[in-house]
């Protein structure tokens, strides 16, 4: 297993807020949320970096739209 | 990305003992081109043997066909987690599983993100159908208690899905998923190849990790 580091974490209400709703919502921790949403984020990066492009897509609205990431 | 190997232990069923094994969290290129290479003669060899025997075909094992050299451009991505059991320098066992973007379909526990099994294959000499004693047991059972960990670790509380191969004599994957691991069939939710999902509740999972079950799949 991977050595894990500790660090602290600096949100507003609303960050937090939306942490714990997660946190409920998959019956997870605030750190495995957290930690899921860096990987997504650096998948999501690194094929950005790649040049392709991220989309949403609304099947009954049959729209799709760019999804902008920093 | 690759951790040091950690060291588990194996029943070698030629020698009747409990030896040491390396588990490797993360897979090298090297590794999987090594493995593809032991594998995939002895894996011809014995459909050719078991074929001039009559066996029928439609039985024999379905996994035979990967191409683990398939996976090697997705070794880094970091959804993904790939594993392997090494043994007296060969390796005994290989599993994939994905990280994110898999939920639970059963009604208890509907929802709840899981670590999803998407590739999980023994090495052909310890499969049983070619050698009535293979070389190490318990192979299939070590990679889904892997499985089950890193569940744990993900916070997913041991819940794990996966859609198994056809087959549910015993011995076979449905057979092993179902009697062994304790997951459950879901008819509803084959896939695109008619393959059949399995999932392990929370609890089901905690029972399989207490009972340290070994069956030789």
């Amino acid at each position: 297993m991977a050595e894990k580091r500790t660090m602290t974490l600096n949100l507003n209400d609303d960050e937090m807020n939306a942490l714990d709703a997660l946190s409920t919502r998959y019956d997870m921790s605030k750190t495995a949320i957290i930690r899921k949403a860096l990987r997504m984020y650096q998948m999501i990066d690194t094929r950005l970096q790649r040049g392709e492009k991220l989309f949403v897509e609304d099947e009954v609205e049959k729209k799709k739209s760019e999804l902008l990431v920093l | 990305m690759t951790t040091a190997p950690t060291t588990i232990r194996l029943l070698d069923l030629h020698k009747n003992e409990v030896i040491d094994a390396l588990l490797h969290t993360g897979l090298t290129e090297g590794q999987i081109r090594t493995a593809q290479e032991e594998w995939e003669p002895i894996r011809k060899a014995s459909i050719e043997k078991l074929l001039k025997e009559g066996y029928p075909l439609g039985e024999l094992p379905k996994h035979w066909g990967w191409d683990w050299t398939r996976k090697i451009k997705q070794l880094s991505n970091p959804l993904l987690g790939f594993y392997g059991i090494e043994c007296e320098g060969k390796m005994q066992g290989l599993l994939e599983v994905a990280k994110e973007g898999y939920l639970a379909k059963l009604p208890e526990q509907k929802g709840k993100p899981l670590i999803y099994v998407k590739y999980i294959e023994t090495a052909p000499w310890n499969i049983r159908l070619l050698d009535p004693k293979p070389h190490y047991g318990g192979i299939g059972s070590r990679l889904m208690r892997i499985a089950i960990e890193l569940s744990h670790t993900e916070d997913c509380k041991g819940r794990v899905g996966l859609h198994s191969l056809p087959g549910d004599k015993k011995g076979e994957p449905e057979w092993f998923y179902r009697d062994v691991c304790k997951m459950e069939p879901m008819e509803s939710e084959r896939d695109g190849e008619g393959l059949l999902y399995f999932e392990l509740t929370a609890e089901k999972a905690d029972e399989f990790m207490k009972g340290g079950k070994n069956e030789n799949a």
